[in-house]
């Protein structure tokens, strides 16, 4: 207020905001750093301002939080005495339990990760936290730093294996779902424009990640498959063993239990560039069983060959099973 | 194909490596102990100063005073020092402009605020603070509240943002920058109704 050419507080903390954002969730470049460590030294203002709009970058990455189920609200447990004072030291509390976690980020670059399988491809990330999660072939999953804990499956499938923790709940985000886990074995599969989740062990919220549409949420046990797509949420229990079965990719291997064979070669096709096709219907409705190497597409198609006396025609990626 | 790290890639390694950065001692205290204490702060300037459009010129250059005092010290209790700045720049301020009655100058001494209502209480969960922060978001226009829900809760990158919602780069930008202004104003400070809308 002293010096006429100062920018008013809120143009600068406008542009702090801006620069919150430009750093997170863009392309930044050696030139963006260089400017943004000008403005930064430019004034302690500029530093303060992005300190505290850091504050809040940091505690909406935290929402996700939120959209478990939502237990009693905070004010029916609590007493009439002296509520409004205790609500603003929980808040003043709170925001220190935020930064205390948060403020290491502050000034570090962001560290974000996009973990890609090829088609056949199969990886494991372990998290500090003891947590790993298995992506199957042809996927992709990107953990942002400062959120190790809230991934999102940009594609394909992967098997995650959770350390639970009540206070900072592991959430993976699909295709407008977001799983919450709550103690948890469970596998997610995004395909074009749905999920499939598969549930082992414990339990897990599947909820829409926007919008509270309570017939598109649930909360699943063992053994349970949720299939959900922009309209509808559908829930089967299976045996956790056919489950596992399921799971087979974990080892390399597909495992075919009275499977027809359209859907198997459709499995096969995922893990390899060659691909099976049926054209005649009849074959396509043969039932199969068995495990087979996920990789080797080649030999499946020759046992199935064998099996039922098929014949095989290889045209270019093309292999093409017919009586 | 982009190929990362396999394994090994963790929460301590990423924490670990943040805090090799230059995350100074003043920022950190400035941001664990004076930020929780905006509201407080700036319940202090409402009642203490009578133009309300200069209050965020003020609090920007006291917490300049306070940030700036820190890196020589640090303050033994962050609240006071917070209130005792605020107090002297206000003096500081009522003295160049005479155009500032008097009566506003009185109650600085009498700071009529319940210093246990504002203790920090670490052992409360950050619940109670994020229902606070997602009431703010819920009051955002709505494609501001839907940047920051793609940003911040879907974890989309900024291109993969403009793309979903048909916008462009800069409406994304531009969009997140009012959000995060418009939601800091609200988390960092008291609501007069804290309840949640149901």
């Amino acid at each position: 207020m002293t010096e006429a050419s100062k920018p008013s507080a809120t143009d600068t903390d406008l542009a702090a905001a801006d620069w919150v954002q430009r750093r997170n969730l863009w392309t930044w470049t050696e030139m963006d750093q260089a400017e943004f460590d000008a403005w930064l030294t430019e004034a302690d203002a500029n530093h303060i301002a992005y300190l505290r709009q850091t504050v809040v970058w940091n505690a909406a990455g935290r929402l996700n939080a939120l959209r478990q189920q939502q237990p009693m609200r905070p004010e029916t447990a609590t007493p009439k005495l002296g509520r409004r004072a205790l609500l603003r030291s929980v808040a003043a509390a709170a925001i220190v339990a935020a930064i205390g976690f948060a403020s290491f980020v502050y000034f570090s670059r962001p560290l974000d990760a996009t973990y890609v399988t090829p088609v056949g491809g199969h990886k494991i990330i372990t998290l500090g936290d003891g947590t790993s999660i298995e992506l199957n072939t042809n996927s992709a999953l990107r953990i942002r730093s400062g959120a190790v804990r809230r991934v999102t499956l940009l594609r394909g499938e992967a098997y995650f294996d959770v350390h639970h923790d009540g206070a900072d709940p592991f959430a993976v985000t699909a295709n407008g779902y977001r799983i919450t886990d709550l103690g948890t074995k469970f596998s997610v599969r995004a395909s074009a424009n749905a999920i499939r989740v598969s549930l082992l062990e414990g339990s897990a919220v599947v909820a829409p990640v926007t919008g509270q549409k309570a017939h598109r949420s649930a909360l699943l046990m063992p053994g349970d498959v949720a299939t959900a797509n922009a309209k509808s949420l559908v829930i089967v229990k299976k045996p956790v063993s056919s489950l596992a079965t399921a799971l087979g990719w974990r080892r390399g291997v597909l495992i075919f239990k009275d499977t027809e064979l359209a859907d198997a070669a459709a499995e096969f096709n995922r893990y390899n560039a060659r691909k099976i096709k049926l054209e005649d219907p009849a074959v396509a409705h043969l039932k199969i069983n068995g495990t087979f190497q996920a990789e080797n597409s080649e030999l499946f198609a020759s046992s199935i060959q064998e099996l039922f006396g098929l014949r095989i025609i290889k045209n270019g990626n093309d292999t093409t099973l017919s009586r | 194909m982009v190929e990362f790290l396999d394994t090994g890639r963790d929460t301590t390694d990423l924490r670990s490596r943040g805090a090799e950065m230059t995350v100074s001692e003043v920022d950190a205290w400035f941001v664990r102990e004076v930020l929780p204490l905006e509201s407080l702060l700036m319940q202090y300037l409402r009642r203490n100063w009578r133009d309300r459009s200069d209050l965020e010129d003020i609090r920007q250059d006291i917490y300049v005073r306070v940030y700036r005092a820190a890196r020589e010290e640090r303050p033994k209790s962050a609240k006071s020092f917070l209130l005792r700045t605020a107090r002297n720049y206000l003096i500081d301020l009522a003295r160049q402009s005479n155009i500032v009655p008097i009566d506003a100058a009185v109650d600085f001494e009498s700071v009529a605020i319940d210093s246990e209502a504002f203790a920090p209480d670490r052992t409360v969960a950050a619940r109670q603070e994020l229902l606070r922060l997602q009431d703010a978001l819920d009051k955002l226009p709505p494609r501001q509240r839907e940047v920051v829900e793609l940003a911040r809760i879907e974890g989309f990158s900024g291109q993969e943002i403009a793309t979903r919602m048909g916008i462009t780069r800069a409406a994304v930008s531009l969009h997140l920058k009012h959000a995060l202004h418009a939601l800091s104003d609200h988390y960092l400070r008291e609501q007069t109704d804290p309840r949640r809308r149901s």
